[in-house]
């Protein structure tokens, strides 16, 4: 181990090519990335340049067509389904583009329910709850989700992710459906859970105000990815004077 | 740094004429952009005595004569550093009208700085807002946020467009010597 605990994140040389009906799409041109535990990527690009199919083979929920996949210490292309579901649910924090959230269950148990696999009810509904609270959903915990707006849905789908105290959390456009100040919360959120967990975060946007919060930003443009160059150029507060 | 900095990144272009600097402003930049004839005036005059500019006598049949100026070393080197490296976030719009005519270029690579400029703001400002928890602090400081962001994406999606936008002709009057505008 040793230097490689640091290695959260490591694909070589990874493609995806669908096949469809109308030929084969390549969603994914050789993407190299390493992500440092500790640290924030923002994935940014415009629509269909390949954001969720990369982090969904970080995810390891889609192989990739060719390449390696090193997530956690674990290669993902050569585990099982098996090895792959307890990988999610042990280890990685998910926060899809749209939330899934189980419509006959309220906000509180969708929170729960994907970690009682690995945990109990009673210990797990009070992190939940308190989850819920950061999130800003104290008072939404017995709601169904078609009594939830998109924006709440996908804070409770952020409180589900952070139940499980992962190591590395993936986000799909977490903030897509939040207001200004909402946004700004949930990212003061993340920084937090980033600085006392050292958690790792990937997270997929196409906002660059979104992306300015995480340390690194990478670009993807038709499948392949662009290289950010950071001059450390700073960026002056306007002060307000009053005299 | 202002319309100092605004006239010799023009000047970046070319020697000209004071009244070519103003028409080239409001011809670039439309009508929320105004100058005043006066202030730039003044300033290049100012600009003279510093040593940014040197001025050319050019003669003129029944008018008076005028003053072509052009950029000294130093003052090409102050114009550069206006363009790419101060930060006044109420300068951008200018930094980019201006680049776009002078350091074509070098456009796509000033959008660049600016959005890491106004990335480096917003993480400033956000963790500010961490420890602002009391009164109206925090949304005064929401306030600022927004107006960062507001910058920054209007940034992104000039950067997007800088190859059309560099494309895009001139306006006007630049090599139009008629002496309409005083
Ligand atoms: N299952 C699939 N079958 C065929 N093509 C697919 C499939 N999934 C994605 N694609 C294609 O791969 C490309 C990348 O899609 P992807 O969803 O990764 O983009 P994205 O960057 O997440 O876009 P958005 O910002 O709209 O969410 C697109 O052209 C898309 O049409
Ligand atoms: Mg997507």
């Amino acid at each position: 181990m040793g230097d490689d605990d640091r290695l959260v994140v490591a694909l070589a040389g990874v493609t995806r090519v669908f096949q469809t009906p109308g030929g084969p799409v390549t969603a994914l041109k050789p993407v190299t990335l390493t992500v440092m535990r500790g640290e924030a990527v923002a994935l940014m690009g415009p629509s269909g340049s390949g954001k969720t199919t990369l982090l969904n083979i970080v995810a390891g929920l889609d192989r990739p067509t060719a390449g390696s996949v090193t997530v956690l210490g674990t290669s993902l292309a050569t585990a099982t389904e098996r090895q792959l579901t307890a990988f999610r649910g042990l280890r990685l924090g998910i926060v899809f583009q749209e939330a899934h959230l189980l419509p006959g269950l309220t906000a509180l148990q969708n929170v729960v329910i994907a970690r009682l696999p690995w945990g109990d009810r009673r210990t797990l509904e009070p992190r939940a709850r308190d989850l819920l609270a950061r999130v800003g959903l104290a008072d939404r915990g017995n709601f169904l989700p078609a009594r939830l707006s998109e924006g709440e849905r996908q804070r409770v789908g952020l409180a589900r992710a952070l139940l499980g105290d992962p190591q590395l959390l993936l986000a799909d456009e977490p903030t897509g459906n939040l207001d200004s100040a909402t946004t700004e919360d949930l990212l003061g959120l993340l920084e937090e859970l980033r600085r006392e967990r050292t958690l790792t975060m990937v997270i997929a946007t196409h906002d660059a105000a979104v992306a300015a919060a995480a340390g690194r930003q990478l670009r993807l443009n038709d499948g392949g990815l662009e290289a950010t160059t950071r001059r450390g150029f700073g960026g002056s507060v306007r002060m307000r004077i009053l005299d | 740094m202002g319309i100092q900095g605004i006239l010799a990144g023009l000047l970046v272009g070319g020697p000209a004429h004071g009244y070519q600097l103003k028409a080239t402003l409001e011809e670039e930049l439309g009508p929320v952009w105004m100058t005043s004839a006066s202030q730039v005036y003044l300033t290049l005059g100012r600009m003279h005595r510093d040593g940014v500019v040197s001025s050319r006598r050019v003669r003129q049949e029944r008018r008076p004569d005028r003053q072509l100026l052009a950029l000294t070393a130093s003052g090409r080197a102050l114009a550069l550093e206006w363009l790419f490296e101060s930060d006044d976030p109420d300068e951008s719009v200018v930094r980019l009208a201006v680049a776009r005519l002078v350091v074509p270029d070098r456009f796509a690579e000033l959008t660049d700085i600016i959005v890491e400029q106004r990335s480096a703001a917003l993480t400033e400002l956000r963790s500010l807002r961490r420890d602002a928890t009391q009164g109206f602090q925090r949304e005064a400081i929401d306030a600022e946020i927004q107006r960062v962001q507001a910058d920054l994406r209007w940034t992104v999606a000039v950067r997007e467009h800088a190859g059309a936008i560099v494309q895009r002709p001139r306006s006007g009057s630049r090599s139009d010597s008629s002496a309409r505008y005083g």
